[in-house]
């Protein structure tokens, strides 16, 4: 592997793609803004904002290989010299380092200048800065940002969309296949043993478990990446 | 420098494109690859940039499996498309992004064969240039990267007719000893003081791999009022300057290829090429 043609890549990106994320910062920093600036308290407006920055990060990580069509565009693509391994880790910094950062500089900023333009207004309100990520955030993000990166090699056309439908499906089934399992168990088990089994579970450290399960996510979702890139044909 | 190897080769639900086809070709050469519509010879060129895999066989590019596209095998292969593709970038932009991947890219060439071509402004978007000011753009940035291997389909494509001329100049002036360039393409007339050795695909085979200089000196090549020869007529054509002839060359007589002759005389007798040719296909 070769750090300097991960290096060109990423400048290879910026050379094509900065402007049009220029624009899209300002964007979403005028829109936090707005919403900032018209939101009186703090809690639904937060929730919102960090669910549109998720939104917009899982479909940044699933447009960003984006090299299927037309055919030149992937031949394009796939004859730049640096190996699958070199594009992978290129795209995967884009996505889950600097899309994120842009993202959070774009929430904060447009929180300020919300916040700045309300106490204008209104001298007597109170601006709170303040930061609406928590670790577990920004872990379930990156998650789901490598399956949608995942879904941007795997899907050739609208990406994105298909991901996000694959996902909701399999959450569904979960859903389901959940509710009739603990469902079964409580009508089929005497008292004892549910407490048992709720003791069982409050012993249990979730946080590890949430973690370690995440990580492996992460890892296994690039890895298939990096497997479909090698396999990739055009 | 490019190895391939009892290739077989079908799209998922099509007919066989490459059944046990098997060539090698070497550097210092211009090649020549024709071939019918739909003979493959766009998907060879892929396999050979390690862009479609065979389903059993081996490609070898530059010592590397091929299909593995190594960033050490794509440094020193540039495929040029029939249709370039280019991103929404200026001329200067598109050098900066892509030059520094090739180690042997040199700036000064790429800007004298746009000079030729007669692109003065590194400024334009490559969006904005017509479909043969985007693709001499793009031949001349694939030659300046000085790879080892070029492979071009279609080059002349949407070229004018005094730009197909430049074309021949610049790539005169990029071939080298140790360059390996293999042109696919219908324009024979287009390069035919170009190609130095030619390759003919058909019915998944290759029917003839040779150097020009090989053919010349087991064919022959003529114009006659008549057909009357006592060499065997591989091809006749009759045109307003008299009858355009193949034979074999049994008396050595040095005459000028004719591709397109060439072609049509292969085609009409793979057999007798074959043994002429001894070749393995």
């Amino acid at each position: 592997m070769n750090t300097k043609n991960i290096f060109n890549l990423i400048r290879r990106y910026f050379i094509e793609s900065g402007r049009k994320d220029i624009t899209t910062f300002v964007l979403i920093v005028l829109t936090i803004t707005l919403i900032s600036f018209f939101s009186v308290s703090g809690s639904i407006s937060d929730s919102l904002m960090v669910f549109l920055l998720f939104l917009m990060g899982v479909v940044y990580a699933g447009r960003i290989f984006n090299i299927f069509q037309p055919v030149g565009r992937a031949i394009h693509y796939l004859t730049i010299p640096a190996s699958n391994i070199e594009k992978t880790i290129a795209n995967g910094i884009l996505v889950y380092i600097y899309y994120n950062i842009l993202l959070i500089v774009a929430l904060l900023l447009g929180n300020f200048l919300g916040g700045m333009a309300h106490k204008l207004l209104a001298p007597e309100f109170h601006y709170i800065f303040y930061m609406p990520f928590s670790l577990d955030n920004l872990i379930l993000t990156l998650v789901f940002e490598s399956i949608f990166l995942f879904g941007s090699i795997y899907f050739k056309q609208h990406a994105a969309i298909k991901t996000a439908l694959v996902l909701l499906a399999f959450f569904l089934f979960f859903i389901i296949l959940d509710t009739t399992l603990v469902g079964s168990y409580f009508i089929h088990s005497n008292p004892e043993s549910i407490k048992e089994a709720e003791n069982v579970f409050n012993n249990i450290n979730g946080d590890l478990i949430e973690y370690t399960v995440s990580i492996l996510a992460f890892i296994f979702f690039n890895f298939m990446t990096w497997l479909r890139l090698r396999e990739t044909e055009a | 420098m490019i190895q391939l190897q009892n290739i077989n080769f079908s799209y998922h639900k099509g007919r066989t494109i490459f059944d046990d086809l098997s060539l090698s070709l070497e550097g210092g050469h211009i090649y020549g690859l024709f071939g019918k519509n739909g003979a493959g010879k766009t998907t060879l060129l892929k396999i050979i940039a390690g862009l479609r895999f065979p389903k059993s066989g081996s490609s070898t590019t530059l010592g590397q499996r091929a299909a593995l596209r190594k960033a050490e095998m794509l440094k020193n292969l540039y495929f040029l498309q029939e249709e370039v593709y280019v991103p929404a970038i200026s001329i200067r932009d598109y050098v900066k992004c892509y030059a520094p991947f090739y180690e042997n890219f040199d700036n000064e060439q790429f800007e004298e064969y746009l000079h030729l071509f007669e692109i003065t402004s590194m400024d334009d978007k490559l969006t904005a240039l017509s479909h043969g000011q985007r693709k001499k753009v793009i031949i001349s940035f694939a030659l300046a990267t000085n790879t080892k291997i070029l492979l071009m389909d279609e080059p002349t494509n949407g070229l004018d007719i005094p730009s197909k001329g430049i074309f021949r100049k610049i790539m005169t002036m990029a071939a080298n000893e140790d360059r390996l360039i293999l042109i696919s393409t219908h324009q024979v007339r287009d390069l035919h003081c170009l190609i130095d050795a030619v390759v003919i695909l058909d019915n998944g085979h290759i029917l003839l791999n040779a150097s020009a200089d090989d053919i010349t000196d087991k064919l022959c090549f003529k114009i006659t009022d008549d057909t009357g020869t006592d060499e065997p007529i591989l091809y006749c054509e009759e045109n307003l300057r008299g009858n355009l002839l193949v034979t074999e060359n049994i008396h050595h007589i040095e005459t000028k290829l004719d591709i397109e002759l060439l072609f049509n005389a292969v085609m009409l007798n793979k057999e007798r090429i074959n043994e002429l040719f001894n070749a393995k296909n």
